[in-house]
């Protein structure tokens, strides 16, 4: 997994999409011809770090490498540009991940070559909560 | 196009369960001698459907092991991959080949060989259709996308995940008596809904199971069988995008709404017509929305149609009627091929269930939540 791992560690990191340089249109993941204007002319563009959660579950199966993050929660997220994202969501009481729940990415550790191997980075996301007055 | 004729000329299905005695090859051997036995064909050509045998079996090559096992040598073969659809896509280039060529017979084997695996690996296996990038990577597995999308077909109608239960309870009705389903046993509303959460909101009896299993059709230009005649009235197949998640409206299916336009197109007939339906029912809310798009429920009315008998057995329209993915099974790439062989066999009334009157049926096939899709019409001459 090392190399493309390291192929793709700008957007596992900054959460880097696509703009189409003719339309404006925005997407992740990244693309190479528009989806609305069909140019070619496409640059990477950085996504915004806070949305909201237009969907969510909780995962009680895991992936080989991932079975101490059960129960898993996953949203399906609204960023603030209007871009979907699916990631999981951490560091949040389950009570409070659910529709409109306001978000914003975290960078964490998402898994490791056994014990002594590489260890891989990238986003997740937290419920943020207005602070009371 | 033309208009010549390509028929369902032979069918072979093996059990759906974990054949831990058998091999891929093994199984693929079992349902292609049926089909080449119900045929009296030797074909020209041979398809091989399979999504995950680098993976489940560290084996690559096999329409050439295949067809020698088969003894089979001196002719075309070759492997179609395209996940979960690849059996119906199988058949939809075979379909392409037959009426653009003149070669007159080809065997196709759909067959995925999923028990061999650990469970992790398995959730992983299931998954190899996503992009890698953006869901293995991360950990998030098939049914956490297909939860993640049955809650936004929920809350976009206002249906609960009890009520859209009732598909697990008809397509379990539909298998009890079937032989090559995977569960020969009917469930209660109140026992799917209860059984363990996989991935909120689905239970355990709501996602389709893990078997292996193979089948296989013979398409000919001429039927030596001793079954009556079972045309491809329309073969069609269209893609969408991989992502679901960065669709513009998220419950689009736009890859089965371009299929089933063309699909009525190339053979001509209404939707009124069809009297066996098979969808790819991988989880409830997928159902739902697959049978809305087709246009045999309105948008949001697919659960309320089920609830009040109108895709039951003996229903003018009757849906899964081996069970569908969820009862009868899904082996990916053999499942595309379990739809046409099961719908073949009931229009020759030679099925589990002693179905009257049924002349037309409509299998649709896909991979992940709408990434491509495949549509087959079939119809019986008398």
């Amino acid at each position: 997994m090392s190399v493309s791992y390291w192929r793709n560690r700008d957007r596992y990191f900054r959460i880097i999409g696509s703009i189409c340089n003719s339309c404006k249109y925005e997407s992740f993941p990244n693309f190479y011809n528009c989806k609305k204007c069909n140019s070619d002319d496409i640059s990477d563009k950085e996504m915004p770090n806070h949305g909201k959660i237009i969907s969510y579950t909780v995962s009680s199966e895991s992936m080989p490498g991932f079975e101490k993050e059960l129960p898993m929660s996953i949203g399906l997220i609204k960023l603030n540009n209007n871009v979907n994202i699916v990631a999981q969501i951490v560091d949040s009481d389950l009570d409070d991940i659910k529709i409109g729940a306001n978000v914003k990415s975290v960078f964490r550790k998402i898994s490791s070559d056994g014990d002594s191997g590489q260890i891989y980075y990238g986003y997740k996301f937290k419920i943020v909560k207005k602070l009371k007055k | 196009m033309n208009n010549l004729e390509i028929k369902i000329s032979g069918t072979g299905l093996t059990k759906i369960t974990d054949h831990w005695s058998h091999s891929l090859v093994d199984l693929s051997v079992e349902s292609a001698k049926q089909a080449l036995s119900e045929s009296n064909i030797l074909p020209d050509m041979v398809i091989f459907a399979n999504t995950l045998s680098s993976y489940s079996s560290s084996q690559e090559n096999l329409s050439t092991i295949i067809s020698e096992k088969l003894g089979l040598s001196n002719i075309n073969s070759f492997k179609i991959e395209s996940s979960s659809c690849s059996g119906a896509m199988a058949v939809n280039i075979a379909h392409k080949l037959l009426r653009s060529n003149d070669i007159e017979s080809i065997l196709v084997i759909g067959s995925e060989k999923m028990t061999d695996l650990s469970p992790s690996e398995t959730t992983k296996a299931t998954t190899l259709g996503e992009s890698y990038e953006y869901t293995q990577f991360f950990g998030i597995t098939m049914n956490s996308l297909y939860a993640l999308f049955s809650r936004l077909y929920m809350e976009n109608y206002n249906i609960s995940a009890d009520d859209l239960s009732n598909f697990s309870v008809l397509s379990h009705n539909n298998s009890a008596s079937c032989n090559h389903a995977q569960f020969n046993r009917k469930f209660s509303l109140d026992s799917i809904n209860r059984s363990s959460i996989i991935s909120s909101p689905l239970t355990m009896l709501n996602c389709s199971p893990v078997g292996d299993g193979s089948a296989s059709i013979m398409l000919s230009k001429n039927n030596n069988s001793n079954f009556n005649d079972v045309n491809i009235l329309s073969s069609t197949s269209s893609n969408s995008s991989i992502d679901f998640y960065s669709r513009d409206n998220l419950l689009e299916f736009n890859s089965t709404a371009n299929c089933i336009n063309n699909a009525l197109k190339e053979s001509k007939i209404n939707l009124d017509d069809v009297d066996l339906l098979e969808v790819h029912d991988v989880v409830p809310a997928i159902t739902a929305n697959i049978i809305e798009t087709l246009g045999f429920s309105k948008p949001g009315f697919a659960t309320s149609d089920v609830i009040s008998g109108k895709y039951d057995l003996n229903s003018k329209i009757s849906l899964s009627s081996s069970g569908g993915l969820k009862a009868r099974g899904n082996p990916l790439s053999a499942t595309g091929i379990y739809q046409i062989a099961e719908v073949t066999r009931q229009l020759q009334n030679r099925s589990h269930v002693d179905l009257q009157n049924k002349k037309i049926g409509l299998c649709h096939n896909m991979s992940g939540i709408d990434n491509n899709s495949v549509i087959h019409i079939l119809e019986v001459s008398n």
